[in-house]
């Protein structure tokens, strides 16, 4: 694998598990709000 | 044969006057430069764990500020080892302090910080945080690289060690620096043109020592005491000088520098004096061998 290729791949991985871990800190709360608030709809036939 | 190829080598630099510019400030901004990455990607966590800490999830803030102070480990580790590898590069000896794999540590603790982060911070499932950290350590190496070779040439034959070899040229290159800046406050022509030829005369040798570290048992004495008396002298010339030309002074200055010239290329001439009669020794060696083995 060509050097250059193989950091770029290397910058992309590092920056996507580090960069997700942080997103996921930052809009866990706001996910959940929005997955939670389905739970309160009931469907009635 | 090694050695044969060594000797001429050093003589074919000698003649091209192919002497390196030491630059300290850029051979310390690089490896920082390289590793800012690191440094800067896992900021958010700080203001994630403060946040969450805020908001009463302690498990969670512990997570994110347990990974962030671990990648803020990861991140100097790494620095350390491309700092160690700019250092390999620059010279030709490499320290011995490079058998710890700082890199490959480096993306290990990354990893395992990552892993912490997203399972405890997160709240990510298991196997999804092991993925995570798999691929930020994978990253890190993919990234920044490896360690140097491992096995990281010890002298024992040449009775010095790689580290004393790298603090007396660094030693030296220091003083060069200092000589240089120095030259630069000195207006006086001649002068200025006799530092430039002591410099460069210095660097030829250093770079004769880094070439064949044998050499150094000769020209430690040269580049301690000589180069040191050398930049004091300069320096303490420079400093006078800007008061005003004083033509005693100017003479002794002279002198000292017409006797360092003197004993830069007397010192040149018995490194490379040494060097050709090991070459000879070397050349009546493998001609005996030659008829031994009836070639």
């Amino acid at each position: 694998m060509p050097e250059k290729l193989k950091k770029m791949i290397g910058v992309v991985m590092l920056v996507c598990a580090v960069g997700g871990v942080s997103c996921v800190g930052l809009l866990g709360p706001s996910v959940d709000r929005v997955m939670n608030s389905g739970s309160d709809v009931k469907v009635v036939e | 044969m090694s050695q044969l190829k060594r000797g001429g080598a050093k003589q074919g630099e000698l003649k091209r006057g192919g002497a390196k510019r030491y630059d300290p400030d850029k051979a310390r901004q690089l490896p920082g430069a390289r590793a800012f990455l690191l440094y800067l990607l896992p900021m958010p966590m700080l203001f994630v764990a403060l946040w969450r800490m805020l908001g009463g999830n302690t498990s969670s803030a512990l997570g994110f500020a347990l990974c962030f102070a671990l990648c803020m480990v990861a991140a100097t580790l790494v620095r350390n080892g491309l700092s160690i590898e700019q250092e390999a590069k620059r010279r030709k000896i490499v320290r011995r302090s490079s058998t710890v794999p700082y890199k490959l540590i480096g993306a290990g603790v990354l990893g395992g910080a990552i892993f912490i982060g997203a399972a405890l911070g997160a709240k990510i499932a298991f196997f999804s945080s092991v993925l995570l950290g798999i691929a930020a350590a994978v990253g890190a190496v993919f990234t920044y690289g490896t360690d140097p070779s491992r096995n990281a040439p010890d002298m024992p034959a040449v009775g010095v060690t790689s580290e004393e070899v790298l603090e007396i040229l660094n030693e030296a290159d220091e003083k060069i620096v200092a000589i240089e800046a120095a030259r630069d406050r000195i207006h006086n022509v001649e002068m200025k043109d006799r530092l430039k030829n002591i410099v460069k005369g210095v660097r030829e040798i250093t770079d004769i020592v880094e070439d064949d570290p044998r050499d150094l048992r000769r020209a430690r004495k040269f580049l301690r005491t000589y180069l040191d008396g050398a930049q004091r002298v300069t320096e303490g010339y420079a400093d006078t000088h800007k008061y005003g030309d004083n033509g005693e002074l100017e003479d002794n200055f002279r002198n000292v520098l017409e006797t360092i010239e003197n004993v830069i290329e007397e010192q040149k001439g018995k490194l490379l004096e040494n060097n050709l009669t090991e070459l000879d020794v070397q050349i009546e060696v493998l001609q005996m061998q030659l008829e031994k083995e009836g070639v």
